[in-house]
């Protein structure tokens, strides 16, 4: 037994501190500007001209985002799509994408958003992670949460209300959309859009593994949209395609939306859709009617 | 996500089926092994197959005739800072002439520095083997499984797998000092692999395939 004992002490004294977290992120090379519509690489879909944004109604600039702890702030990218004077009056769409590059790539999700119900109809803020795109840094679970928190102050700043946002948050972007609403910090969104949402860093593990494997054994993140979703009663729209192939709409969606003590709370599952295709496989219009239905009731 | 984030996955959640048999047939009484091995369930790669690179090293000892004892770390395990190690045993239930069967009885154990949570993983299996050839050839194949315990996974729900079965065949070949062994698997093939973050291998939308090399040097 003592010798067990020792054994084991040595092997756990002696290994390694390899984890799995920086790599779970997938970002590209920092680009040196964002293309928006110019962007030819690939992407999910490519709306016509009838989504085109004006010029007038982009605007693209940095934001200090600074995790607690931290000993300086880091430098981030956001876009907003519409016009910036009327953040005091009117509803505002905060878009956490995810886990792909940069904000290129989400470009045309965050047009269609605009476009929810007519031409230019919410504004829509979408920052890009530290790390991603050209933002600055390395991309880290709490810098994520700040990132999106430094996206919310600037809205508050330019005189948004906690009544008037709608935080939307895909795949990855569920995880800081559900830990803000969970835990607010500059604003508490007033209604959560989640589509292809995580359950958890553990249950993807136990996924890919197929056995009840605690997630510590492979990462340190956490990401734990189905126990932060219970402290988050704001009304909730869960979307997920029943086709995807990358998280499973049952072990993770499903279990977010078990969970949710969203008030109300609706589920809309697109028959047959992809991780990524959602809104090509709904249809563009039955997309933004459904999304108009929830911003609006 | 994608690729980079199914590979990170892959390459650390598959801590299950991350070794070839240990042993297809006992060691003689009174011998010892100590013994290498690499290799585990294949994913597709940047448009490449690869094997997920698990590493394990471990002794074994011939206890009794017919009866082995063995021991394995799971070095890839412990360099992500989880503790795994497997124990068991090789019981030879009948051998004549060139051909015999054995089955292995095991526990998988593994805990983390990170939040210290614990897991024990029960093992059993069995191999048919044949020596071919005049020099220590043998081929084998078999069947395991690993039991889950486990009623419930993360977040209170239920879990669905309680035993992670996988077939394989193998080939060894042995001489005084030293033994190879190249082993393919066939894992969990009665459990569809999508939606999943990993892109396994397998057969018509199942399992994974695993592919093994081992090594051990005898004493």
């Amino acid at each position: 037994m003592r010798t067990f004992i020792l054994f084991f002490a040595l092997a756990v004294a002696g290994s390694s501190c390899l984890r799995l977290d920086s790599m779970l992120y997938n970002t590209t090379d920092k680009l040196e500007r964002y293309e928006r519509d110019n962007y030819t690489g690939e992407q999910d879909f490519i709306l016509d001209e009838t989504y085109k944004i004006q010029d007038s109604m982009i605007h693209e600039f940095t934001l200090a985002s600074q995790v607690p702890g931290e000993s300086s702030p880091t430098t981030i990218y956001a876009v907003y799509l519409g016009d910036i004077n009327r953040i005091s009056i009117d509803t505002v769409i905060l878009y956490c994408h995810g886990n792909k590059w940069h904000m290129d790539f989400y470009w045309q999700r965050a047009k269609l958003l605009a476009h929810t119900g007519s031409k230019h109809r919410y504004g829509v803020l979408m920052p890009d992670y530290r790390g991603f795109g050209r933002s600055e840094g390395t991309p880290t679970e709490d810098g994520l949460y700040a990132d999106v928190d430094a996206a919310m102050n600037w809205l508050k700043t330019n005189g948004l209300t906690n009544a008037r946002l709608v935080v939307y948050g895909f795949s990855m972007g569920s995880a800081p959309a559900v830990e803000l609403s969970a835990h607010p910090r500059s604003m508490r969104p007033s209604k959560i859009i989640l589509e292809a949402p995580f359950a958890s860093a553990a249950v993807m593990g136990e996924d890919g593994s197929q056995l009840a494997m605690p997630g510590s054994y492979f990462t340190n993140l956490k990401i734990d949209n189905a126990e932060e979703i219970k402290l988050c009663n704001q009304p909730l729209l869960w979307i997920h395609g029943t086709g995807d192939n990358f998280l499973n709409y049952t072990t993770h969606g499903q279990v977010v939306f078990d969970n949710s003590k969203g008030n109300p709370k609706y589920s809309y599952l697109v028959s047959g859709a992809d991780h990524g295709n959602v809104p090509v496989v709904a249809g563009f219009s039955t997309y933004s009617t459904r999304l108009l239905e929830f911003i609006t009731e | 996500m994608k690729w980079l984030c199914m590979v990170a996955v892959a390459a650390a959640v598959i801590f299950s089926q991350c070794a070839p048999t240990r042993y297809v047939r006992p060691l003689e009484v009174g011998q010892h092994a100590v013994n290498a091995s690499f290799g585990g369930p294949t994913i597709k790669f940047g448009g490449a197959v690869i094997p997920i690179p698990m590493t394990t090293v471990g002794y074994g000892y011939g206890l009794d005739t017919g009866f082995t004892i063995y021991g394995n770390l799971h070095t890839t395990s412990l360099a992500f800072g989880t503790f795994q190690a497997d124990a068991g045993a090789c019981w030879s239930v009948w051998e004549k002439d060139t051909f015999g069967i054995s089955m292995n009885f095991g526990l998988n154990m593994a805990i983390d520095r990170w939040e210290w949570n614990r897991k024990i993983w029960p093992q059993v299996g069995f191999n048919a083997y044949r020596y071919v050839g005049s020099r220590g050839g043998m081929l084998y194949a078999g069947a395991d499984a690993w039991v889950e315990f486990a009623k419930q996974r993360s977040h209170q729900v239920e879990q669905p797998t309680k035993l992670l079965p996988a077939f394989h065949v193998g080939y060894r070949k042995q001489n005084e000092k030293w033994m190879f062994q190249y082993e393919v698997k066939s894992i969990a093939p009665f459990t569809a692999n999508k939606p999943n973050v990993v892109d396994y291998v397998g057969i018509a939308g199942n399992g994974a395939f695993g592919l093994y090399f081992g090594i051990y040097r005898l004493f």
